[in-house]
């Protein structure tokens, strides 16, 4: 055998396991390319979803904050990989005030992991970020924080353990508020660590979300600050104050007793969380005079100056009496509002019948949901008429026999003080996610009575305040238009009205012929020998007026009593 | 004068083999930085800590090719036996003295100030042109064993020896395979061959399962899947790594197996960067220009009227080749893990500096080439 044929053996030889190699490479990596590639893919990358959003902010409507977060940093440690590095060394002790030689010894040590602090302050551990891949944790916390609390506390709400929202409008805004986790698509290298991170461009992270309230802090702070002064002259077993923007719908303030401190934490008693001027149904008593009132108007059943037989104080109406407060032979409609007669409304509503008695309270709101977007809200009590009983026209002429929320009388009476039309009550002004801003607006639910019939009502509201019942609601320099009520609270165990307890409510808005703002006062149960609206509830009605007054700087409309302001 | 050597020579070398040697080396440049950087950043906090070594190394690598090139071949050959002897020499250094540095469980380097040296990689070459020497001095003229050919046969069987208990296997079996070849260019008959490698085989086979991992590996190979954590780990990731490559591969530094997954990536598995970063491509190309290589080597060694000449020149090309071709087919899982380095690719410079020296004594003997 020559050198060129043993050569060529050899190069033959050559080239075959070449073309083998080359064979196999296209199998590897053409063929079998896309499940190597996924297989990769697994090896390299994790896909990190529980990097928690810090939840969205809460804000009044001048940005004043209500809820926001705070970070604080846990500081791990993992000795044996850490090592002693004399710079971590230095890093740890700046950052946990610790001397350097324990520190040090506890490194030696080459121990467990475990946790050397809990909670620290972001600025502590700054040091500290560029050993995360040599054996330092760094787990960051979320903490909800409310700045202006209790302010607002059950509007507001809570957050639970898992950051979740427990109530109000950390509940019902939710979706918005908790965001949207960061879904990160990390590349790591062999030894576990994160080399590069891919943020997963289809699922976008949102932690910006803010959402502002119609709410004022301002006059939220009046209305709780009034609450507890009112409580400090009659103790009662619970207040509402609504104060409302009649023209838009806004809820200003909405403010209850008792009420939780949210910055302690999610209270033992859940009932707590619950939003009572939303959640609660009581009897209006006799501020439901107004809508029957305007009912009876607009279907021009009766005049205002009008006179009606009050029966000198009693009147028996299917086996049951019925009873003024005040006995009067005879009195002009006009002041059957004024001395709020419950005979002469249910003489009112004997005329107008059940049908239209309830077709007025409907479409004032009542027995239907406001669609106030906070959470717990019910119907109320309003029975159809098929289902009354032979008493249950004249009860409900002044509010009984029906059960309203402290949201659907502000937005009735605000119905009234707005020329006629309901609006539905707006507690979200708008609401900000990464520089989209969806803007709620109040819609106009209907017109429930004319221009002309709310004047009416108006005008006898005023003189309710000027000269009746109400009087004690009045504000010097501005016109307040505004009702009583006094209602006797049912008991649901014995099913019949109980002796002693009682809600006192006052309803009214100011001033009179520009309505700014709507008040309803609402307290449950109060004590002592005078547990009257007109007592109880229109003294509060009047304070935070002024106050209100003062704070958004009203004018008043009153020419005569300009120099006295 | 000098300019007039210069030229005689530039004229006559193979400028092919000479154009795929410069394109390997430059291709491993850039190869071991894209597969090293990541780890260099990490262990010494330069990224160019390996790509500077290789500079480094290829500047002392072009110094011994441009060596090969300019003396005449005849002169190394000469110098061949006591190069043998030194290589020896050295590894017995390397196995039994403290100047031996031991790298992963393995005695392989000589410690040299701040440079490594393997004497295994300087063994391969000078065993090569030693055999060729001798039989061109004691076996051709009668073609049959005879007493002259045993003494350097026991060297080479020292050699062997001294290489496999470091322990290297794969290289102390690569050059029993070696000088089978040099043996079968060299025109020994081939049932010498045989006779000599079924003489061996015995021993063979105890060396083989001496040490467990040993065997481990070939049960690996039969079944790769088998343990992707233990022994199977590189060829694992190296297929995994060449496979997500893909025809185009991910983009030359955009490969992700080199993240530490297959460790030591840029000597050995440098192959299988190449294929996630490059795709089939890229691995076609380097396979390609292995064959090249082969062919350029081989067409010197048949154009020789010097049977030296002929056998060196085929011989080193085997060489080469050879080790081209066993590190890709364990790349690739198609022969057990064995740890030898791609020539002109991996990072290493020993292995640089003795394939670049061995190119250019092919180079000097393709400049006395027949002219046909």
């Amino acid at each position: 055998m020559n050198i060129k044929v043993r050569a060529g053996m050899m190069m033959f030889a050559i080239v075959a396991v070449f073309a083998l190699i080359s064979v196999r490479l296209f199998y590897v990596q053409v063929i079998q390319h896309g499940e190597y590639s996924r297989r990769a893919r697994r090896f390299y990358t994790v896909v990190e979803q529980n990097v928690t959003p810090s939840r969205g902010r809460i804000l009044d409507r001048n940005g004043i904050v209500l809820a926001e977060n705070r970070h604080t940093y846990s500081v791990g440690i993992n000795p044996g990989r850490a090592g002693v590095c004399g710079d971590l060394v230095s890093a740890l002790s700046a950052s946990l005030g610790k001397p350097r030689a324990e520190i040090r010894s506890l490194l030696s040590s080459g121990a467990g992991f475990r946790w050397l602090s809990r909670h620290a302050e972001p600025g502590d551990v700054e040091g500290l970020y560029s050993f995360r891949d040599s054996g330092i944790v760094l787990a960051r916390e979320n903490h909800r924080i409310y700045p202006q609390a209790p302010l607002a506390s059950d509007i507001i709400g809570i957050v639970g353990t898992d950051n979740q929202g427990l109530g109000g409008i950390e509940h019902s805004f939710e979706t918005y508020l908790r965001g949207i986790p960061q879904k990160r698509t990390m590349i790591r290298d062999a030894r576990g660590r994160t080399v590069y991170l891919d943020v997963d461009e289809t699922s976008p992270s949102r932690d910006d979300a803010e959402v502002y309230l119609t709410l004022d802090a301002g006059l939220q702070y009046i209305a709780e600050r009034e609450i507890k002064e009112g409580l400090k002259r009659v103790r009662a077993r619970g207040a509402m104050v609504i104060i409302q923007e009649p023209s838009s719908g806004k809820i200003l303030a909405m403010a209850s007793y008792p009420n939780y401190d949210n910055s302690f934490g999610v209270p033992e008693n859940s009932d707590l969380l619950k939003i009572k001027p939303v959640t609660n149904i009581f009897e209006p008593g006799s501020t439901f005079k107004i809508f029957t009132a305007a009912g009876a108007l607009q279907e021009s059943l009766v005049e205002i100056e009008e006179q009606f037989d009050c029966e000198g104080g009693t009147y028996t109406v299917g086996g049951f009496p019925i009873r003024d407060f005040e006995p009067h032979d005879f009195l002009s409609f006009r002041e059957v509002m004024l001395y709020s007669s419950n005979i002469g409304m249910a003489k009112t509503a004997e005329r107008m019948g059940e049908n239209i008695l309830y077709k007025y309270a409907r479409n004032f709101g009542f027995g239907n949901f406001t669609g106030i977007r906070l959470p717990g809200e019910p119907r109320g009590i309003l029975r159809k008429p098929d289902r009354w009983s032979g008493t249950s026209l004249s009860r409900i002429s002044f509010g009984q026999e029906i059960g309203v929320t402290a949201v659907q009388l502000a937005c009735a009476i605000s119905a009234v003080a707005n020329g006629g039309i309901l609006r539905e009550p707006q507690i979200v002004e708008k609401v900000s996610v990464s520089g989209n801003v969806r803007r709620y607006e109040s819609l106009a639910v209907r017109r429930v009575v004319s221009e002309e019939t709310a004047r009416k009502i108006n005008d006898m509201l005023v003189d309710t305040v000027r000269y009746g019942s109400g009087v004690s609601a009045s504000v010097k320099g501005y016109p307040v238009a505004g009702k009583t009520g006094t209602a006797q609270k049912f008991d649901p165990e014995t099913f019949h009205y109980a002796k002693d307890k009682y809600v006192a409510l006052f309803g009214g808005y100011f001033p009179a012929d520009n309505p700014r703002l709507t008040i309803v006062v609402i307290f449950e149960e109060p004590e002592g020998p005078f547990r009257w609206g007109s007592y109880v509830a229109a003294p509060v009605f009047s304070n935070i007026a002024r106050a209100a007054i003062s704070y958004l700087d009203i004018a008043p409309t009153l020419p005569s009593e300009l120099a006295s302001r | 004068m000098g300019k007039r050597r210069t030229k005689k020579y530039s004229h006559n070398i193979d400028i092919p083999l000479l154009t795929v040697v410069a394109a390997l080396v430059v291709f491993g440049l850039v190869m071991v930085y894209s597969s090293s950087a990541v780890i260099a950043g990490e262990r010494y906090h330069n990224a160019y800590f390996f790509a500077f070594r290789q500079v480094i190394w290829i500047m002392a690598g072009s110094v011994a090719m441009i060596a090969g090139i300019k003396i005449d071949y005849r002169k190394w050959a000469a110098l061949s036996r006591p190069g043998f002897f030194v290589s020896i020499v050295l590894l017995a250094v390397v196995l039994f003295t403290p100047m031996g540095r031991s790298v992963g469980g393995a005695q392989r380097w000589l410690r040299l100030g701040p440079l490594g040296f393997q004497p295994s990689e300087m063994a391969k070459v000078v065993m090569v042109m030693y055999m060729a020497s001798t039989l061109h001095r004691k076996y051709i003229k009668r073609r049959e064993f005879n007493k002259k050919l045993l003494p350097p046969l026991l060297l080479l069987a020292l050699a062997v020896f001294l290489v496999y208990r470091q322990p290297d296997f794969g290289t102390a079996m690569f050059m029993i395979i070696v000088t089978a070849g040099v043996f079968f260019i060299g025109g020994v008959k081939v049932s010498h061959i045989v006779t000599a490698v079924m003489a061996l085989a015995p021993f063979l086979v105890i060396m083989l399962f001496a040490r467990p991992y040993r065997r481990e590996r070939i049960m690996t190979f039969l079944n790769p899947s088998m343990d992707i954590y233990g022994s199977g780990f590189q060829l694992f990731h190296s297929i995994t790594a060449l496979g997500s490559g893909g025809i185009t591969g991910l983009g030359l530094g955009s490969g992700l197996h080199k993240l530490f997954y297959i460790p030591e990536v840029h000597t050995d598995f440098v192959f299988a960067v190449i294929g996630q970063e490059l795709g089939f491509v890229g691995t076609f190309a380097v396979a390609v220009l292995f064959a090249v290589f082969a062919w350029r080597g081989m067409k010197i060694a048949v154009t020789q009227e010097e049977y030296l000449g002929r056998v060196i020149a085929a011989g080193l090309t085997f060489l080469i080749v050879a080790q081209a071709a066993l590190n890709m087919a364990v790349v690739t899982g198609l022969f057990p893990t064995k740890g030898l380095p791609l020539p002109f690719l991996s990072f290493g410079g020993s292995s640089l500096f003795f394939n670049m020296f061995a190119a250019g004594v092919i180079l000097n003997i393709s400049a006395s080439c027949r002219r046909d």
